[in-house]
């Protein structure tokens, strides 16, 4: 069968990769931002700063845009995307949106948003999968493989219970000793702690790989995360992408904005029509089925242009969800006065799970022990001048933690995205823009203060007391778990997908991203994403 | 064929601009005496291991130069015994071994305070005038420099200069009248290799010193303008009962007294220069003393001067504003991180504030420039101006401005130290340091409440009315 794959992130890659080892003909296109060749592969991030000719321009960007500076508003992130992660972020300008209530965090690069993803993969359960159409049992193969492709390490522990077994984790990183010290103060007190509060520790499952295999570098602890894994240990989409190229049945076209499907009378997809960055032409692709795997805005964004342009209907693509993310920083007491070493693994290497009675609304921290991240972001928090609170800073540096919780989404028809009309109806170019709409669930305060309530005792329990008044809760967007507009179904409804994630309304039409998930759980999705992308493509 | 030549202190200040100049010009074979052997990086110079009071030491290398430069010395707060021990013997034990080598030229470095008339308590400028004439006396062919007031980043009494010139309020012995002519250390070894190649070598002694002469009051206040972008306040102090005091204190308190009354001969007599044929030969290449300051604090002083003139030049004229505003960074890098700001941190900041559009003062409120104006004054006002903004004003241009610069300075290598190399301490230590920062903060707070408070509070009063007026 000639499929054609729209979008190369973590979904893309994958279904083809599956579709592909099936002897399907795989044509992807996407806008394909590549990653910048990296800087001096072989040096460590202090190495970095003392060899690069330039440093300020490779931690800053050439207009110095990593350099976060206080708001008017007053808000304040802990840290930024860094300038080496700069592609990840640009948009072409056939991409409009307006977001009320929403501010997305758009990726047109190679590999997607992913490639600046902090390599959470964690299953899904039963409960969470409980609005899907299939159970744990049935996506289990698919995460085996996935977990097989990509490389998880990560180990049975306390969190098993919330996350199901699956194949082939593999050998966890070395905890950096911030990590280390707290997680032994877990498991001295576990039993206590669990019955007390119900909260959990583990360690975090990451997408990264201790020894090297397949052409990619085991972690070499060099402190590079943030800015970019320097010798493929850490796992992102590219890698993938970088591999297939090869296969005789793949043809893959970036520099190419997808904007809709020429759609026939009976709504059966003729070709898709995509803009090339290079000059604007327009080019029409052409395959037996068209799979969907740019993420829910972009996918979204595609359908609505499709019914727009064929019927100049602009419709509701409804149950937009994102994880509401609530960040925490703490001091881990036992580190005070302690060293700080930047040659560490700089992503969360544990994770929490606290257990509300709900099984689908567990909620989900990972702990991320501060390292080589960038020091200005937080030294800006602290309400004191900026040489005390650098003072403050570098003193306490090493027993910096930061706690991300995340909380589940349900499907609500009060967040959608539709198109905003055009002010002049007319050629391409007049198209309508994206407008994205969403309001938090009811309640939503009322959950995050009774988690912050346990979660602050259990961190006091720990010796790690959560900073108070630094606890900041993230605007949705900035969380780039963006899904449900185009949700699996068990039954037949508008805008709704089969169980193999094929569209009833068009009907050559799969989809494969975010957008085809029911429920949004706590836990990072794209792990999950990704395993579902494999199993639409084994059943396609 | 390249001239060799042996040079004693070789790892001093001089020494080593002096070293990096005749590298340069490339025709020169060198040989230095040292102590230890330094860490080096290329193949020049040659060292040779010895002392020079130990002759022996160094005695038989001494029998391949075509010239010896002459520049160790035992200089500032030492003891008259140890200024008599390297100046004089020292001096007479390179001179005797140089002489059985048959050394052909012979370049003294001397000091322009030997002209000074009263040397009494200069046990530093006594004793290179006796070396003077010693060297005179020898009868190797010889020529005498004697530099003024050398300036260049490393050099010791630019350090305590521009220490003693940062303060807001500066005593000034004497009314700071004298007449200075302080040198930029790349044009005086640019000097000793004219003397070296053009002398004559009779025993002749050059001063050597800046393009004029002026009071010792202006050129502090260069350094203020430089440092700080503003006047400094001078308050004359009567020089004679000062250096009496000193003189009778030195022989037991000298390791503790901030200077010695030596030392403060610079107050009490003229150093300018006489003028000579290689001064003049100096002149044109040498900057104004404001770009030669401007050129020491952004760090580019050690290049040559021509390229000198260009970057100050270049680095202060595009912007077009008052050039105080751009020595603001200087103030804030010491700020935010005890240390001076080099070229690199200069032109990433200023680069900086154009791409984030931080560069114009007219785009800030009227408060915020006030903020500014108070921080530009020096390190103690940033610190005040800070903490009011720290908890008043927190958006404001002067926090985006520093922590724009903080972004810049902890990527780079040596201040980025400051943010991942935290002095370890025990935690009472920490507990206490803590306390400490606190309790300085509540006070930089309290200062900077009083000197912002009323007008944050006018400006607030204004745009509330101007609000008012809008509606209405």
């Amino acid at each position: 069968m000639k499929l054609l794959v729209i979008g190369s992130g973590p979904t893309g890659v994958h279904f083809a990769l599956s579709a592909l080892n099936r002897n399907h003909h795989v044509t992807m296109i996407d806008v394909g931002i590549q990653r910048p060749p990296i800087e001096l592969p072989d040096e460590t991030f202090t190495g970095l700063k003392r060899h690069l000719p330039d440093p300020a321009n490779y931690f800053l960007g050439e207009s110095f845009n990593a350099a976060m500076l206080p708001q008017p508003d007053g808000s304040s992130e802990y840290y930024g995307f860094p300038a080496s992660k700069g592609y990840v972020f640009q948009a072409p300008p056939y991409f409009r949106y307006e977001g009320h209530g929403f501010s997305p965090l758009i990726s047109f690069a190679a590999g997607g948003l992913a490639e600046a993803w902090t390599g959470g993969s964690y299953a899904f359960n039963d409960a969470e999968l409980s609005e899907f159409p299939f159970t744990y049992a049935g996506l289990k193969p698919y995460y085996d493989e996935v977990a097989r492709r990509i490389g998880i390490a990560g180990e049975e522990d306390d969190l098993s219970v919330y996350f199901p077994h699956h194949e082939h984790l593999s050998q966890p990183l070395s905890l950096d000793e911030n990590s280390a010290r707290l997680y032994r103060r877990y498991e001295r007190d576990r039993d206590a702690l669990v019955k007390t509060y119900k909260i959990r520790m583990g360690r975090s499952r990451n997408a990264v790989i201790a020894e090297g295999r397949d052409g990619r570098g085991g972690c070499r602890y060099c402190g590079r995360c943030l800015w970019g894994c320097p010798n493929g240990a850490f796992y992102t989409p590219s890698l993938t992408l970088s591999r297939y190229i090869a296969y005789e049945n793949f043809s893959y076209h970036p520099g190419f904005f997808a904007s809709h499907f020429q759609l026939a009378a009976d709504l059966e997809i003729e070709h898709l029509v995509a803009y090339s960055l290079n000059g604007g032409r327009q080019e029409t692709f052409r395959a037996d089925a068209y799979v969907l795997a740019c993420g829910a805005l972009s996918t979204s964004n595609i359908v609505l242009r499709s019914i727009y342009k064929s019927t100049g209907e602009i419709i509701y693509l409804t149950g937009l969800t994102n994880n509401r993310q609530v960040l925490a920083p703490f001091v881990n007491l036992s580190m005070l006065g302690g060293k700080y070493s930047p040659e560490t693994y700089q992503y969360h290497q544990l994770a929490v799970g606290l257990d509300t009675g709900s099984p689908t609304e567990y909620i989900h921290g990972q702990i991320t022990a501060l390292k080589t991240a960038t020091a200005h972001p937080i030294v800006q928090t602290l309400p004191l001048d900026l040489r005390t609170a650098t003072e403050v800073f570098s003193t306490l540096r090493s027993s910096l933690a930061l706690l991300s919780l995340f909380f589940c989404d349900y499907r609500r028809k009060e967040n959608y995205l539709t198109l905003k009309p055009p002010a002049r109806n007319g050629e391409d170019g007049e198209w309508p823009i994206l407008s994205i709409h969403y309001s938090p669930p009811e309640g939503e305060g009322h959950t995050i203060r009774g988690a912050m309530n346990k979660i602050r005792r259990f961190f006091l329990a720990l010796g790690a007391p959560i900073v108070p008044g630094m606890t900041t809760i993230r605007s949705i967007g900035n969380v780039e778990h963006y899904s449900g507009t185009l949700p699996m179904s068990r039954t037949r409804k508008a805008w709704v997908l089969s169980e193999k994630c094929q569209s009833y309304d068009i009907g050559n039409m799969f989809v494969v991203d975010g957008s085809a998930m029911p429920f949004l759980p706590a836990k990072n999705l794209t792990f999950t994403l990704m395993a579902n992308a494999v199993r639409v493509a084994e059943n396609i | 064929m390249s001239e060799s030549v042996f040079i004693t202190g070789a790892t001093g200040f001089i020494g080593k601009a002096l070293i990096r100049r005749l590298i340069a010009a490339g025709t020169y074979s060198i040989t230095a005496l040292v102590r230890h052997v330094p860490e080096q990086k290329s193949n020049e110079p040659n060292w040779i291991v010895g002392d020079l009071l130990d002759s022996k030491t160094y005695q038989s290398s001494l029998r391949n130069f075509d010239a010896v430069i002459h520049l160790a010395a035992t200089t500032g707060k030492a003891s008259p015994y140890e200024h008599e021990l390297t100046n004089v013997e020292g001096t007479r034990k390179l001179l005797e071994a140089a002489k059985t080598a048959g050394v052909q030229r012979f370049v003294y470095v001397s000091t322009v305070t030997v002209t000074f008339p009263d040397r009494r308590w200069h046990s530093y400028a006594r004793t290179k005038k006796r070396a003077e004439t010693l060297v005179r006396q020898s009868g190797i062919p010889s020529i005498i420099l004697r530099p003024t007031i050398v300036l260049g980043e490393e050099s010791p009494i630019w350090r305590s200069l521009s220490r003693i010139a940062s303060r807001s309020i500066i005593l000034m012995p004497n009314g700071g009248r004298v007449l200075v002519q302080p040198i930029l250390v790349t044009d005086l070894v640019y000097g000793i290799e004219q003397a070296l190649s053009k002398c004559q070598f009779q025993g002749e002694a050059l001063d050597l010193g800046g393009p004029s002469p002026l009071p010792f009051a202006e050129f502090v206040r260069a350094i203020h303008r430089g440092l700080r972008g503003k006047e400094p306040w001078l308050f004359p102090v009567p020089l004679l009962p000062v250096r009496g005091v000193l003189g009778l204190l030195e022989p037991v308190a000298r390791p503790v007294l901030p200077i010695t009354a030596g030392q403060l001969a610079l107050f009490a007599y003229n150093s300018a220069v006489t003028p000579n044929w290689l001064h003049d030969t100096l002149k044109g290449r040498m900057l104004s003393l404001e770009e030669t300051i401007a050129s020491i604090i952004v760090g580019t002083s050690g290049q040559e001067s021509a390229v000198t003139k260009e970057i100050t030049r270049s680095s202060s004229a595009p912007t077009g504003e008052p050039s105080h505003r751009d020595m603001a960074y200087v103030v804030f890098t010491q700020y935010l991180t005890n240390q001076a700001p080099t070229e690199y941190i200069a032109k990433q900041y200023r680069m900086a504030l154009a791409a984030r559009g931080l560069a114009k003062d007219d785009d800030f409120s009227a408060f915020d420039r006030v903020t500014l104006n108070l921080a530009r004054r020096g390190l103690v006002w940033t610190r005040f101006a800070d903490a009011y903004c720290a908890i008043f004003r927190r958006h404001g241009a002067l926090r985006r401005k520093l922590i724009l610069l903080m972004a810049i300075v902890e990527h780079t290598p040596p201040y980025s130290d400051r943010f991942d190399r935290p002095i370890p301490r025990s935690v009472i230590g920490l507990v206490s340091f803590l306390f400490l920062q606190g309790i300085q903060f509540t006070l930089s707070l309290m200062v900077g409440a009083a000197l912002l408070l009323p007008a944050h509070l006018l400006s607030l009063y204004r745009s509330t009315r101007e609000g008012q007026e809008g509606i209405q």
